[in-house]
């Protein structure tokens, strides 16, 4: 047999993919063996170590912007990579194609559809999907493959269910064989201390790292129960050396690591299963095979989703394992890091917190630990071969049943998308925030967190911190209140050439306004407090966006609190603006907030006979407000009244017909009987 | 009595029965008239107007009862025309009223002729594909997606560029469809070869669009084409005039009255449309009418080899297509603003209080100052 592996450039598509491949080697002696990759990924340093040859072809990630340049680049680079597959696929000749997803398996699958349609291949497909949400690549071959198999059953619903096998991960077999006593005596761990295994991968991770540290004073209360194992990884970047910045950080913390006996660090453990085996809680990120190895060892564990995973799969993975009850999530939020860019954190605190719950309550840890146990499939190495056996010999699996509709809706990754969807959630509760389940609005405020931190932050439309901060106001996240003050206060400028063209600061015009208008109109002048007040006080003065500055105008007109010098002097001040929308925005709000008609009448008077009629009008209307809240006295403008231009270069049409018909519509739908049975009574 | 076969060259309508009859009633002699090209405009233009007035009222209610209606988008601040009477597609209307009169007075064999029907066809089609998913889906933001839409026109630009440029099959004199003129200048100012093509498909693509997205308001669009057409009836004219072609030092382009002809033809279109379509209209172009003017004019412009001219004879067109341009392209999805409050410019009055139409108003006084300074570049230059 001829086998065809293909699937990279991240560990979790290649492990499992070698996984497979060594078991049939193990079964099949004289199989043939071609794994094809792209140069310079993961996949060119590990495949040929294992005993594997390489081929590599052209393959580039899907863009995730829509700049057409993007887009003609990624086109054709796959094209050649699936020429490029095209020949590997007709001189190989494999009778099986096992592809484990991402976009360097793209040129192959594509390749393989085409020459099948052609009739120039005969092979079959085994697509691999190891994640609760399936990869872009993997949503797109489904139909293509003879079989998928599935690491999360939920996973099935993306694909066609006669053609699906829950197939599990598979998991190296020194997990399989843990014991806790001998993990334990390696580690040199008394056997009645709570154990927490801390660690963000083989690279580590720079968010799991920080909230520790930050943790371990807390933690510290709880030294003589716990002893914390730290794996800090190996990752050895110009902006984050794993080792380093832990070092220094635990000095800034003021911990000694050498006379305590709670906190063990280490780079990188060779022999991962013996922390397994000790630990009786598990801090990781939310990657399939952490969460394999963590299930199988049956212990609870806090999930710290990476949040730039593709399509977020790991928060997916991460909340379907906590809908079953084996494991707590904490997700990632949005903060300014130090290099003055939005990144993520984790907060001590909540981790600690979190981490102390589980020392408090031991019958909690052995209930989760329990549930975790159940969800991996401990032999789903040897299913997955079966099934690529079984596809060669013509065998289906049994057909997959799945309860319709989904327990937990799978929300959209498009962040236009989402946030139609949050907002339709939201209209079903009426924007009663509480009404939300809590696991949910902590999923949702994180999805603000994800897009407020995302990279992707001018990207075109208007990019997805746009959506973060819409996010903000909607699900009323007063915990980023900050993060988007500083949004709208940051005056970095943008690049030369497009504050040549008109643009301002690195937070574009849009974004600001939709902080305003979105974000801090929703959380509220209440809620925010004086810095809120402050900011919209300084937006109002000094942006230079008019947009912010109307949309300001109108907060303050809105919540401002009557009689409040300060709010009545800035809107007083923006009557001078040389936008016209800001202008009457700020009338408007002086209709509701001005208290000082000494001041305020001559201001309106100046308005009067303008050219613009919408200041008259806004004017009129203001005045009308101001007579009402007892702020001005009829006679103080009853010679004004004629005073007043009234002609308008405006008019609002009436359509007698059109009005007619409304009065008819509505009239018809209140006589409307569900069997018209008043028309038949009246015939009776 | 046979049928006298018309003289090759000469199969119109009109023509055809004009010379039989001529030929055979003394009495009827004058109508020699339908070889005269002021005439032969004249009546299309009359013709095109007097068939969308006779027949536009059928047209309207045959439209709207097979469900062809304006969904117009609702936005959030400023009131839209549309929530008034709901309103019909009536571009057929145009486009069978065009057709229809060329058929009757153009001379069917002409390049020109034959170039301009196919622009007609090719863009009305287009744009009904795209008013026909609007209805269908319901949403005026459901039609034909703007690459497909994109790549129809570059199609036909393509076409049309390679059909125009080369020798052989240009229906220019030799040598002349390649050179570029530009208004204020007598001679061309340069021979862009090969090069013609991308710059009539570029043409093409900016007019049909340009019209296109003028379309907003009743009346808006309609007016500012038909000054548009009736300068570059001027021009056509001139160009095919041996004599007067000489005079204004124009390159003589045989044939080119067809061209004249046509455009007499769309004014009289456009009229009779405005019969319906002024404020508050009882029908609307939709795509099929925006589009088939647009691609229309955006091949005579080419034809006549005055492409610059456009920009001051459709300076609405133009301005509307570049604040879409600077809102979308250049403000939103690069720089992260807005430059106007609303997009195209005419929304952009509407936000700021303008009355619909005192815009539509002000934008055929400006269209009309525009077509008259157009008209004034016959001799300065």
């Amino acid at each position: 047999m001829k086998y065809l592996f293909t699937g990279g450039a991240s560990g979790g598509h290649i492990y499992p993919a070698l996984a497979v491949a060594d078991e049939i080697r193990r079964r099949e002696p004289d199989a043939e063996f071609l794994y094809v990759g792209v140069a310079g990924r993961l996949e060119e340093r590990v495949v040929p170590g294992r005993g594997y040859k390489l081929q590599l072809v052209r393959s580039r990630p899907y863009p995730r912007s829509s700049s057409p340049w993007a887009l003609t680049r990624f086109a054709l680079t796959l094209s050649i990579g699936v020429l490029q597959a095209m020949v590997v696929l007709l001189r190989f000749r494999p009778q099986l194609i096992f592809g484990t997803g991402g976009f360097v398996s793209a040129p192959i699958l594509f390749a393989c559809g085409i020459l099948k349609r052609v009739g120039l291949c005969r092979v079959e497909v085994f697509a691999y999907e190891p994640n609760a949400h399936p990869g872009l690549l993997n949503q797109a071959v489904g139909r293509l493959a003879s079989r998928i198999g599935v690491g999360f059953e939920e996973a099935g619903r993306w694909f066609d269910m006669k053609r699906v096998a829950v197939v599990g991960f598979p998991v190296r077999r020194e997990v399989l064989q843990l014991d806790r006593s001998t993990g334990r005596r390696q580690l040199e761990i008394p056997a009645d201390r709570f154990v927490v295994f801390v660690f963000g991968g083989s690279q580590g991770s720079r968010v799991i790292n920080r909230a520790l540290v930050e943790a371990l004073p807390i933690l510290m209360s709880h030294s003589e129960q716990i002893v914390v194992l730290h794996a800090t990884g190996r990752t050895q970047t110009a902006d984050y050396d794993a080792v380093l910045d832990t070092e220094r950080r635990l000095e800034e913390a003021g911990i000694d690591e050498s006379s305590t006996d709670w906190y063990q660090r280490c780079e990188y453990l060779e022999q991962i299963e013996h922390a397994y085996a000790a630990a009786d809680l598990v801090v990781c990120r939310g990657g399939m095979s952490t969460l394999t190895e963590v299930g199988v060892s049956a212990i609870p564990s806090i999930i710290i989703p990476l949040s730039t995973s593709a399509e977020d799969h790991q928060a997916i993975n991460a909340r379907e394992i906590e809908r079953r009850g084996a494991a707590s999530v904490l997700y990632e939020e949005a903060c300014w890091m130090e290099s003055g860019e939005v990144g993520t954190r984790v907060s001590g605190r909540r981790l600690a917190d979190a981490i102390v719950e589980y020392v408090n309550d031991p019958e909690k840890a052995k209930a989760v630990g329990a549930a975790a146990g159940v969800i991996p499939r401990r032999d789903s190495l040897e299913c997955i071969v079966d099934e690529l056996q079984g596809l060669v010999q013509g065998r289906r699996p049994a057909p997959l049943k799945l309860e319709f509709p989904s327990p937990q809706t799978n929300l959209p990754t498009d962040p236009n998308r989402f946030l139609r969807h949050v907002r339709d959630r939201l209209d079903q509760v009426d924007h009663r925030i509480e009404a939300l389940p809590d696991h949910d609005l902590a999923y949702l405020r994180y999805q603000a967190d994800r897009h407020l931190a995302s990279s992707a932050w001018y990207e075109i439309p208007l990019g997805r911190r746009n959506v973060g901060v819409k996010l903000v106001g909607w699900l009323r996240y007063t915990d980023r209140l900050d993060l988007v003050l500083e949004i709208l206060r940051n005056r970095r400028s943008a690049g030369l050439v497009k504050r040549w063209v008109g643009g301002d600061f690195i937070h574009p015009g849009i974004l600001r306004r939709n902080a305003v208008e979105y974000a801090l109109a929703r959380i509220g002048l209440a809620e925010g407090g004086a810095p809120l007040r402050q900011a919209l006080l300084e937006a109002l003065k000094t942006d230079p966006y008019f947009e912010v500055r109307r949309a300001t105008a109108v907060v303050l007109g809105e919540q401002g609190v009557a009689g409040d010098q300060d709010v009545e002097g800035a809107l007083m001040d923006a009557l001078g603006d040389d936008a016209p929308s800001v202008v009457t925005a700020a009338i408007a709000a002086l209709g509701h907030v001005g208290c000082d008609g000494e001041r305020l009448l001559p201001r309106l008077r100046a308005f009067y006979v303008h050219d613009d009629w919408q200041y008259r009008q806004q004017t009129v209307i203001a005045l009308d407000r101001l007579l009402q809240r007892h702020i001005i006295d009829g006679a103080d403008i009853v010679d004004d009244l004629d005073v007043i231009l009234s002609t308008s270069p405006n008019f609002e049409p009436a359509f007698p017909l059109k009005r007619s018909l409304d009065e008819l519509a509505t009239r018809v739908r209140t006589h409307m009987t569900p069997d018209g049975s008043s028309r038949a009574g009246a015939g009776g | 009595m046979a049928l006298v076969a018309p003289a090759q060259g000469d199969r119109r309508l009109l023509y055809y029965l004009g010379t039989y009859l001529q030929d055979h009633i003394a009495a009827l002699s004058f109508l020699r008239l339908l070889d005269s090209i002021s005439f032969r405009a004249l009546g299309g233009a009359i013709t095109a107007m007097l068939f969308t007035i006779t027949f536009g009222g059928r047209i309207i209610l045959a439209l709207y009862s097979s469900g062809r209606r304006d969904k117009s988008r609702s936005y959030d601040h400023f009131p839209v025309t549309g929530k008034g009477a709901t309103k019909t597609y009536g571009g057929p209307l145009v486009v069978a009223s065009i057709v229809t009169s060329v058929l009757l007075w153009g001379k069917l064999h002409n390049p020109f002729t034959l170039i301009c029907l196919f622009a007609v066809f090719w863009f009305a089609g287009l744009g009904y594909i795209d008013d026909h998913l609007k209805v269908r889906h319901g949403a005026s933001d459901h039609g034909l997606s703007e690459t497909a839409k994109l790549a129809l026109q570059l199609l036909y630009g393509v076409g049309f560029g390679l059909f125009f440029v080369v020798e052989g099959w240009s229906p220019m004199p030799p040598g002349l469809a390649t050179q570029l003129f530009v208004p204020f200048f007598k001679t061309p100012i340069i021979d862009l070869g090969w090069g013609y093509v991308p710059f009539i498909v570029f043409t093409v693509i900016a007019i049909s669009n340009s019209v296109n997205i003028a379309d907003g308001i009743d009346g808006l669009a309609i007016v500012p084409v038909a000054f548009a057409v009736a300068v570059y009836a001027v021009f056509a004219y001139v160009s095919s005039h041996a004599r007067i072609s000489e005079f204004l030092i124009f390159p003589f382009v045989p044939g080119a009255e067809e061209v004249a002809i046509i455009c007499s033809i769309v004014f009289g279109a456009c009229l009779g449309f405005l019969w319906f379509n002024s404020y508050p209209a009882n029908v609307i172009m939709g795509d099929t009418g925006s589009m088939a003017l647009g691609g229309l004019v955006g091949t005579i412009v080419v034809l006549v080899k005055q492409e610059f001219l456009f920009i001051i004879v459709g300076g609405i067109f133009v301005t509307e297509a570049l604040s879409v341009v600077i809102q979308e392209k250049v403000g939103i999805k690069w720089l992260g603003r807005r430059f106007f409050l609303s997009a195209p410019i005419h929304h952009h009055f509407q936000s700021r209080g303008l009355a619909d139409t005192k815009i539509v108003i002000r934008f055929w006084i400006v269209a009309g100052i525009l077509a008259l300074a157009g008209l004034a570049t016959l001799k300065i230059r």
